[in-house]
């Protein structure tokens, strides 16, 4: 009995010392197997970056515009390939040790795969200046020149980190509109500065430890918070109608002189943009490089006295202010010499009749006409009506920058004599290209106002839709009546008889407007004498909208091309003709087209294919 | 007269202890082995995922930069470059080569003209020389 009591002397110290052998015992192997596990610099915290979502186009996944791609970048260390040759260790299994001029030739040769500027002489250079052990050489995601210079017994001394880089598709192309990201990766213009939040998603984070290899022990993980990619941006933007207006505004800059130019597609129903161009224009990849006048985007931030393409606007107030004084037969003296009106920039080169009906002056331009309609309507009706086509304010679409414009408030500051009848045909205030074709858009759209968008939706990490946008009204600017008898009256702007016959389209009725205005010298100190900033608006197909185009060249030069119909019509007629082709947009006067085995765009085609083949 | 019990003969301390000591320390020593066999099993799936992992990331940023190249070459600017490279005029379908109907069958407006003009110039069949006529 005696022994049973004192049972616990014997149990207690076999119970601890088998604690004690357990844990020793592992201890003892485990530190064996993981040599300096426990040293504290083994922990490491390690940051993963997330993968930048990518930019589409309106054609979806398989037509990215703007993605992040893997690639590495190699660096140059001189003493470390020193090191390499004296040690012999750069060889392949029965060749001979490789030389230092041999481990150089190949370095220079997998280089040129990427088109870079470093020689085998240069690269020499490079190895004699030992002073600098990192020296860039590429950023390539090459996987033939990977494989090369990965290849420790071929070549030595050359570095390779892992890098992620964002990879503009069709190069300078969209650069205003995808915008660029700067060294540390963050947006700094476009879509990528705009959405740079939702692009960039959230990092991860692993926190654990590295065995004397500097391997990680995966048992030995503490954190693990997988990265989040970021989400992916669907434009409105159709890749082939870009194309063809960027093309076609270069070979119009490039035809008739002009510094910089703009120009926009619209959907003529909901006021998504198709194709959004301007220049100059700039290598989105170097953009540190970018001068401040390549950096405007001059379709949403530059503002302009329009000129004559306001006349529309001018003629929409009036005749849906009061359609019972004014219609397109209402006539005018076209007498410049009018005691009862403002005198007003001449129609110069023009001989009229002694009267213009309102639907002439919109076909020939007339600045007299036009002018005395705005002067009968007074300040208040014209402003209001501007701000009803949404001038003075941002139109909203979803790219930074985007300016104001310049529309001064009656009600705020008296507007004198000058001005509104000024304003009328498109002097004294100042637009945007964005907010000129949102104008005409409504007119399009029989008066209903849309507001622009370039975004049509967002997709999140994990493939669900997370933003989905819908076309939005704007409000109603004119009468559905007033906008079909405007579109009617723009109608001969694109005929013989207008201002425009180089932008008419056969097969096709287009609703268009040109202008023709004067540059202002900067300070308010007039205009110019002898340069224009050429534009032409244009809807199509007039009877059933489409499409609203805006094409505008600015020259710094004196020009022939200056007037809107000689410059700005042809750039509009290069660009409906590409879009109504790639956007399947039926003719609305097929009988033009019957004796016609070819339209236009195809011998414009043909033509470029036959000059190229011949230059 | 009491019986003749047998005694059994007892063990004597030092010898039980040390028996029960051995057993015990056998049974320790057996599970720290299955304890380290079960560790280094689990660290060499471990370092298998962890190399399985690396593969599939090199593997999708592989797949990543090839499709990328594809998608390179298949923009409309290289596309226009590769056409007039080899002189060849090609050219998108025209508005009337395409057929475009509503869910209910019914052609849009734009097919309507065309089928109107295809009308007034007494051609009732669609015949293909580069336009439906």
């Amino acid at each position: 009995m005696a022994m049973r009591g004192e049972n616990w002397r014997f149990w207690l110290p076999v119970f601890l010392l088998a604690i004690l052998f357990f844990y020793s015992g592992q201890k003892l192997v485990r530190s064996h197997v993981d040599s300096d596990v426990t040293a504290p610099n083994y922990y490491f915290d390690e940051e993963i970056p997330a993968r930048r979502g990518s930019i589409y186009s309106a054609y979806g996944v398989n037509y990215p515009l703007v993605k992040s791609v893997p690639c590495w970048e190699y660096h140059f260390d001189p003493v470390a390939l020193t090191n390499a040759i004296a040690a012999r260790t750069v060889r392949r299994k029965g060749e001979p040790v490789r030389t230092r001029d041999a481990v150089l030739k190949t370095i220079a040769d997998a280089l040129k795969a990427e088109k870079s500027a470093i020689t085998f002489e240069r690269i020499k250079k490079m190895a004699d200046n030992v002073s600098n052990r990192y020296q860039f050489l590429a950023l390539s995601s090459d996987p033939d020149m990977h494989r090369t210079l990965a290849d420790s017994s071929l070549v030595a001394g050359v570095a390779i980190r892992d890098r992620q880089v964002r990879q503009y598709l069709n190069g300078r192309s969209l650069s205003h509109v995808l915008g660029s990201l700067n060294a540390e990766m963050v947006g700094s213009a476009g879509i990528e500065l705009k959405y740079n939040k939702l692009l960039s998603g959230t990092s991860g984070t692993v926190r654990g430890m590295r065995d004397a290899f500097r391997r990680e022990l995966y048992d030995k993980r503490i954190i693990s918070i997988d990265p989040k990619p970021g989400s992916d941006i669907y434009l409105t933007i159709e890749p082939n109608v870009q194309f063809w207006t960027e093309n076609a505004l270069k070979a119009g800059l490039r035809e008739y002189g002009a510094a910089t130019g703009w120009a926009i597609v619209m959907d003529a129903e909901t006021g998504a943009i198709y194709a959004m161009a301007s220049y100059p224009d700039f290598d989105p990849v170097n953009y540190g490089k970018t001068t401040d006048a390549q950096k405007m985007n001059r379709a949403i931030a530059f503002n302009y006295e329009p000129g004559s393409v306001m006349k529309v606007i001018t003629a929409a107030a009036a005749i849906d202010s009061n359609p019972k004084r004014f219609g397109p037969g209402t006539r005018y003296n076209t007498s410049r010499q009018d005691p009862a009106y403002y005198k007003l920039p001449g129609d110069a080169g023009h001989l009229w009749e002694p009267t213009m009906t309102l639907k002439d002056a919109i076909v020939h331009s007339s600045n007299i006409v036009m002018g005395k309609v705005a002067y009968d309507l007074g300040p208040f009706t014209v402003y209001k009506y501007m701000q009803r086509f949404g001038f003075g304010e941002k139109t909203g679409i979803e790219l930074p920058g985007e300016q104001f414009g310049i529309l001064p408030n009656p009600h705020k500051r008296m507007w004198d004599k000058a001005s509104w009848s000024r304003a009328g045909i498109g002097q004294f205030v100042a637009v945007t290209a964005i907010q000129l074709i949102s104008a005409y858009q409504s007119i399009a759209n029989n008066g209903m106002r849309m507001k622009p968008y370039i975004v049509d939706r967002i997709v999140g990490p994990d493939g669900e839709e997370t933003y989905k946008r819908n076309p939005e009204k704007a409000g109603m600017t004119v009468s559905a009546e007033t906008a079909r008898t405007l579109r009617n009256m723009m109608l001969d702007v694109a005929s013989p008889a207008g201002t425009a016959r180089r932008a008419a389209i056969r097969g096709y009725s287009i609703a268009g407007k040109t202008g023709t205005a004067q540059k202002q010298i900067p300070g308010g100190k007039g205009y110019y004498n002898g340069l224009y900033r050429a534009s032409f608006c244009g809807i199509v197909p007039a009877s059933d909208p489409k499409l609203v185009i805006l094409t505008t060249l600015d020259f710094e030069e004196r020009t022939k091309f200056h007037q809107g119909g000689n410059s700005a019509g042809p750039v509009f007629k290069r660009i409906a003709l590409a879009a109504i082709r790639y956007l399947g947009i039926q003719p609305d006067k097929p009988e033009e087209l019957e004796d016609q085995d070819e339209d236009e765009f195809d011998k414009m085609l043909e033509e470029r294919t036959r000059m190229h083949a011949g230059g | 007269m009491r019986k003749n019990r047998k005694i059994p003969k007892r063990m004597s301390v030092l010898t039980r202890t040390t028996a029960r000591f051995g057993a015990i320390i056998g049974i320790l020593f057996v599970m720290v082995i299955i304890n380290i066999l079960a560790t280094s099993s689990c660290q060499q799936i471990l370092k298998s995922i962890g190399q399985r992992e690396r593969e599939l990331a090199k593997l999708e940023d592989s797949l990543n930069r090839e499709e990328t190249r594809w998608e390179t070459m298949k923009t409309p600017e290289k596309i226009d470059s590769a056409l007039l490279r080899h002189g060849l005029a090609m050219r998108p379908p025209r508005a009337e080569q395409n057929v475009s109907m509503k869910a209910d069958g019914t052609p849009y407006l734009g097919q309507h003209s065309v089928a109107q003009a295809r009308k007034r110039s007494g051609l009732k069949t669609a015949k293909y020389n580069g336009r439906i006529r």
